[in-house]
């Protein structure tokens, strides 16, 4: 049982979190269901539509591949971070950390000016003779993938380096010297280890991804939309109504699909903090 | 009652043993940079012995194991585990079982899969790992864990766990570091027995590293003491503390009265003047020195300045007429009444007791 003066200290995000997430959260949830007037019909002409239900599946395909991806570059690189010496971890840490200051959208300008006709990747490549005219990087899916993971992938770095310094060395020493090759070792000791990290990693970017609108606005083609893109549309068009109805489907499967993604982890994964169970 | 079926299990898992194998450290180094941690160490350690490498931090004995299991290598000088030079050979082909500081248990394993760790990897039939751990956890007092997380396990059932990991694949080998340091006194007291009893049972050899000189007098059938990257001595416990070569072993081994023979005629005032030539000191153990009653004529007098109480014995901490300070344990039994501090005290030691020490 917390003690008051305990549970005082809460009190500050707590109000942050019901002013600015669970009173707007109702707004729109009202808005889905009274606009005009009471009726699920918003939520029909989701579900009713294969248009929208395409890019629904596509918004959640876009999350999990772009997790995915990233978990795939990002594990290895803060296993290289981990077997470096302690005192040269740290600047690798910044290099890691330092695009995350700039904004998206700042990135995703950048990207623009990578992958356009006259971008850098074009011009290195006419420049060098391997291509004639100019090749289409910009405003296909590829661009997206692209821009979205450069984006998130140092989450998934701190997020896997922060579990792997958790696992003590000695660990591996131990299988090693039980007769585990340094393969083994890593299968069967610290894969198992800092498979919650990895996890966790790739749930966070597929949150994120979820929700993301600026990065296929601008470097994907006509067919790269995003649930996020349709809201913004629905909301430039003042249909407050539909707009509210996706943002509570973005919200609840979010929700679902963490809850199921727990759910496996508790099953096979291990965690440090059962081990005091 | 369990002690008869743990003898019977112990007995069975020793008949199955073949391996034992000598050790041997021939001119071995190790420099990180320009810090020297082990300087042309040679060391021979026979088949089946239980040798332990005992020294203060720093001496190198941590890193002599680590190039024993393959987690660090020789700058110059070669091991052999057997007839086998062991340097470029990674530690998994070593066939060697360790017992770590910090236990090192499989977070993530059962106790069962933890024993069976060493068997999976050297791919035995399953039957025969699951009757194999089951024995090891019973030799161990651990029957009936198995199927437990090592974080559900008290310190002293994990060290056993650890103990039964690196046993279980019955390697010719074991390297013990540390391993008992890490639990209260009279837990590591019951383990010290226990890895006693598993090195009569199982004839392994045995090769551990601690800071404990108490703990590696128990145990060992030979220590090495270290000191900055060297071996020292490598004696019995019992000529190692009787015999002491030097001021270091002296003082590091038990505690001991450091008797100077060259400043001023300290060891003449306390009647040892027989040292032999070269020696530069006397090793004056404080069992050694007796009070006897103010009767008595002969002997040399000394004030008390401390009387502690010991349990068993009463130490004292006395001063001579020529200034030495010397420190005497008494057995209770003795019928002389206890001094008052400030008290002069009549004492006698026989020439024999100090061991002379020439460096």
């Amino acid at each position: 049982m917390m003690r008051f003066g305990e549970r005082l200290t809460l009190l500050p995000a707590a109000l942050l979190v019901l002013a600015m997430f669970a009173v707007p959260v109702a707004f729109v949830f009202a808005e889905a269901i009274f606009t005009p007037g009471f009726s699920l019909a918003h939520f029909d002409r989701f579900f009713s539509r294969p248009v929208y239900l395409s890019v629904y599946l596509n918004t959640l395909v876009v999350s999990a591949v772009v997790a995915s991806i990233c978990l795939v570059i990002g594990y290895p690189m803060a296993l290289f971070i981990v077997s470096q010496p302690p005192a040269r971890r740290p600047l690798l840490l910044f290099l890691v950390l330092v695009p995350l200051w700039m904004s998206i959208l700042v990135r995703t300008y950048a990207w623009m000016v990578v992958l356009g006709r006259e971008g850098i990747i074009n011009g290195a490549l006419q420049w060098a003779g391997l291509t004639d005219g100019p090749l289409t990087l910009m405003f296909t899916t590829g661009a997206v993938f692209v821009a979205m993971v450069q984006i998130l992938l140092p989450i998934m770095v701190i997020t896997c380096y922060s579990i792997m310094t958790e696992i003590d060395p000695t660990l591996v020493r131990a299988a090693r010297i039980c007769g585990a090759s340094g393969l083994a070792a890593f299968r069967k000791v610290f894969l198992p280890l800092s498979m919650e990290g990895a996890i966790t990693g790739w749930s966070v970017i597929f949150i994120l991804s979820m929700g993301f609108f600026i990065v296929p606005a601008l470097v994907g083609g006509r067919r790269d939309v995003l649930l996020g893109n349709m809201i913004v549309n629905q909301v430039g068009q003042a249909n407050w109504g539909f707009a509210g109805a996706l943002a509570i489907i973005l919200l609840v499967s979010t929700i679902v699909l963490l809850g199921l993604v727990r759910l496996v982890m508790g099953r096979f994964v291990y965690s440090p903090r059962e081990a005091q169970a | 009652m369990t002690s008869m079926s743990l003898m019977t299990v112990t007995s069975e898992i020793g008949a199955m043993t073949q391996g034992r194998a000598p050790i041997r450290f021939q001119n071995v180094s190790r420099a990180f940079g320009s810090v020297v941690a082990l300087d042309d160490f040679c060391l021979d350690v026979k088949a089946g012995e239980f040798v332990t490498l005992l020294g203060p931090s720093g001496s190198g004995k941590t890193t002599a194991l680590n190039i024993v299991a393959g987690f660090d290598r020789a700058t110059s000088g070669e091991v052999f585990i057997g007839e086998r030079a062991v340097g470029a050979l990674p530690p998994e082909r070593r066939n060697v079982g360790m017992v770590f500081q910090s236990f090192a248990l499989f977070p993530h394993m059962s106790v069962f899969e933890n024993v069976a760790f060493p068997l999976r990897m050297r791919k035995v039939a399953a039957y025969e790992v699951r009757a194999r751990v089951e024995r090891t956890l019973e030799m161990v007092q651990l029957g009936g864990y198995a199927g437990r997380r090592p974080g559900a396990l008290s310190g002293g059932q994990r060290q056993r766990v650890a103990l039964a990991r690196a046993v279980v694949a019955e390697p010719p080998v074991l390297l013990m570091d540390e391993s008992l340091s890490a639990l209260d006194l009279k837990l590591r007291e019951d383990l010290q027995e226990e890895v006693r009893r598993l090195h009569r049972t199982l004839g392994t050899t045995i090769i551990f590293v601690t800071h404990d000189q108490g703990e590696a007098l128990v145990l060992s059938d030979r220590i090495a003491l270290m000191n900055h990257g060297r071996l020292c001595q490598l004696d019995t416990p019992t000529t190692l503390y009787d015999r002491p070569a030097s001021r270091f072993v002296a003082d590091f081994i038990g505690r001991t009265n450091i008797v100077p023979i060259d400043a001023g005629d300290h060891a003449a005032a306390i009647g040892l003047s027989n040292a032999p030539d070269g020696a530069v000191a006397l090793s004056l153990r404080p069992e050694k020195l007796r009070r006897q009653p103010p009767a008595f004529g002969g002997g040399f007098e000394a004030i008390v300045q401390d009387v502690t109480f010991k349990g068993a014995a009463t130490e004292f901490r006395l001063q001579t007429a020529s200034g030495l300070s010397l420190r005497m344990s008494e057995a209770r039994a003795t019928a002389l009444a206890l001094p008052e501090i400030g008290q002069t005290v009549r004492l006698n030691v026989v020439p024999e007791d100090a061991t002379p020490l020439y460096e």
